[in-house]
């Protein structure tokens, strides 16, 4: 398929979904006259509704999914590993080990923003261990296992403090907060992702061609004048911020950053360089349509989104394995 | 619109004022007049000291016979499942909250004007009246939660002297929960005249209790609060465990309406009087032996 279409399509497709996601909820909205009121009377209920609650939540929704799409492959085509992305590396359960403990102690009723601000930290943190652990000339393998053990170190963690809450009721509040959720956010809280996520974001401009390059192996890479050890870093810290900032505000959404780099690399000709912007507007098109999805299906209390994109995700896990398996023999 | 915002901000200040000052100009203060809840122990209290007009929506929950205590009484109205485009179109004028839960909501509420107000979690006697009073107060009506309160006074004080003989019992809830001397339950325990075994286990609030501390310290009376009946759980199946059989444990199962242990309220009264007639039931025939 010709690239320019792809993304002309995939961008169209991202911005129906937008539009929809505008549209559906618990009760649908009449949007015209939603669009309307916002003009004229901005203070009423389905203006308000409109701009104030489902705005940000489809904006989150856009941005989170992008950036998840984004890194995603962008780790893929730097570990060259089909089955990477960014929870391989510590960054999303980083982010929320440091988001619970500030559940856990209650802080975030010191400020409203502690929780995104934490989670970043955590992000942060959690790769920079990875970075130390692995080395500075780190091979594939020493990376993913640093990033395994710092994964793992961060969910025990999570653990031993759902284990030591404090009453059932707090501990209902930490596991339903990381099962990745984008209810009622404020445009706030997307103003405070964005900045982070658009640094993140920023750092990945470029990346792409020397991805290209590493495609053919670190040493030609490297005779073509491609950094291993530098893309390598360049790429680990817009990951810490960009999905920092997704985790701090939406939770741990799993498996969009594994998934859609898969189904659209064929499309791109597996070309990394050309993956990444339609990773990013896959993304976004797959997690407004998981959220789209969670508000349509009618159980009493509302589904997470990141439960239905882990319940979508994990299936096509195991057909990844069954299929590699079958390339391999 | 404005003049509304405005008077409405006045008022408040009005109120800060007053607060501040110490003159109770609250009773010239317009009770609210569309409150949604969004916690079920906020319907409940609800339900029972607010006008039945005041009342805008109450949660889903409420009309679950499993949670709540007023569930008859909760079907006329509108229910919500807490979300804030669900809250705003009844257009409240309060908003009231559990401690636990939805903070992005209660942020978000806040952050567009709406008043929410939290209803904390009550670990004793003493909080169980706060909060019967605060949703009096806010709903408008302290008469009706210092009446309440007194009536569940009388009660209490009716209650016999603990007796450092009386019988042991667990609260042993699915998974083994149980509960300690600082939490409601383990209260009204206490106040019904019972010994509690997770106390003894060396639970302070919320904690479990294992089988092998349940076969040592074995209670007199287990107290149950199952949710649904006729659903399979491991944990309730556990009571049936060969260990517990073979220990010549057979205690005394006391069941507990879940909507009754969910939320706190005045029924906990009723809660505490059928502990304690359990206890007397229990205590009986084995002072006769």
């Amino acid at each position: 398929m010709n690239y320019r279409w792809l993304l002309i399509s995939l961008s169209l497709l991202v911005f129906c979904l937008f539009c929809l996601s505008l549209v559906v909820g618990r009760d649908p909205l009449p949007i015209w006259q939603a669009a309307n009121e916002v003009f004229t009377d901005h203070r009423s209920v389905l203006a308000i509704i409109l701009t104030e609650i489902r705005l940000p939540r489809a904006l989150i929704a856009l941005f989170a999914g992008a950036t998840l799409g984004l890194c995603g492959a962008a780790m893929q085509g730097l570990l060259r590993n089909p089955l990477a992305s960014p929870d391989l590396i510590g960054s999303s359960s980083g982010a929320a080990l440091c988001a619970v403990i500030v559940l856990y102690f209650g802080l975030q009723s010191i400020s409203a923003q502690m929780l995104p601000l934490s989670a970043m930290l955590g992000a942060l943190i959690a790769t920079g261990l990875v970075f130390a652990l692995a080395g500075r000339d780190a091979s594939i393998t020493t990376l993913i296992l640093a990033g395994v053990a710092v994964n793992a170190l961060a969910t025990s963690a999570m653990s031993l403090l759902l284990n030591l809450a404090p009453s059932p009721y707090a501990m209902r509040e930490l596991v339903l907060w990381t099962m990745g959720d984008i209810t009622d956010r404020s445009m706030d809280d997307f103003w405070l992702m964005l900045p982070f996520t658009l640094i993140g974001w920023a750092l990945m401009l470029g990346v792409g061609r020397q991805l290209n390059a590493l495609t053919l192996g670190e040493e030609t890479a490297a005779s073509l004048g491609v950094r291993p050890s530098w893309i390598r870093w360049r790429i680990f810290i817009a990951i810490a911020f960009a999905v920092g900032a997704t985790v701090a505000t939406t939770g741990m959404i799993g498996f969009i950053g594994l998934v859609v780099p898969h189904l659209l690399r064929p499309l791109v000709n597996y070309e990394p360089a050309r993956l990444l912007p339609a990773a990013a507007l896959g993304g976004a098109a797959m997690l407004l349509t998981a959220d789209i999805g969670v508000r349509l299906i009618p159980t009493e209390s509302a589904i997470k989104v990141g439960v239905l994109t882990a319940l979508v995700g994990a299936p096509f896990f195991l057909y990844l394995i069954l299929r590699s398996r079958k390339e391999h023999v | 619109m404005w003049y509304r915002v405005c008077q409405k901000l006045l008022l408040f200040s009005l109120l800060l004022l007053a607060t501040f000052s110490s003159i109770t100009l609250a009773d010239t203060h317009q009770p609210p007049e569309r409150i949604v809840s969004i916690n079920l122990c906020a319907d409940e209290l609800l339900l029972l000291l607010a006008d039945p007009k005041q009342i805008s929506a109450l949660t889903h929950l409420s009309h679950d016979e499993g949670a709540s205590y007023f569930q008859t009484k909760a079907l006329p109205y509108p229910t919500t499942t807490g979300l804030a485009e669900e809250v705003l179109p009844f257009k409240p004028d309060l908003v009231i909250a559990g401690e636990y839960g939805g903070i992005q909501t209660v942020n978000l509420l806040k952050k567009l004007g709406v008043r929410v107000e939290t209803l904390p979690l009550a670990n004793n006697m003493q909080q169980v009246f706060g909060n019967i009073e605060l949703i009096a107060k806010l709903s408008g009506h302290p008469e009706r939660g210092a009446e309440i309160i007194k009536t569940m006074q009388e009660r209490l004080a009716k209650l016999p002297a603990a007796n450092p003989q009386a019988p042991l019992a667990a609260v042993y809830d699915p998974n083994g929960y149980t509960v300690g001397p600082e939490s409601l339950r383990g209260q009204s325990m206490r106040l019904a005249g019972w010994r509690n075994a997770g106390e003894l286990a060396g639970v302070r609030d919320y904690g479990s209790l294992d089988l092998e501390t349940l076969v040592r310290l074995q209670p007199d009376a287990l107290i149950d609060s199952p949710y649904t009946i006729n659903t399979y759980s491991r944990a309730e199946a556990l009571s049936k465990h060969p260990a517990l059989r073979g220990a010549q444990l057979n205690p005394h199962i006391i069941s507990v309406p879940s909507n009754m242990t969910i939320c706190d309220g005045p029924w906990i009264m009723d809660t505490i009087e059928t502990l304690q007639h359990e206890r007397l039931n229990l205590s009986q025939p084995r002072t006769s032996e």
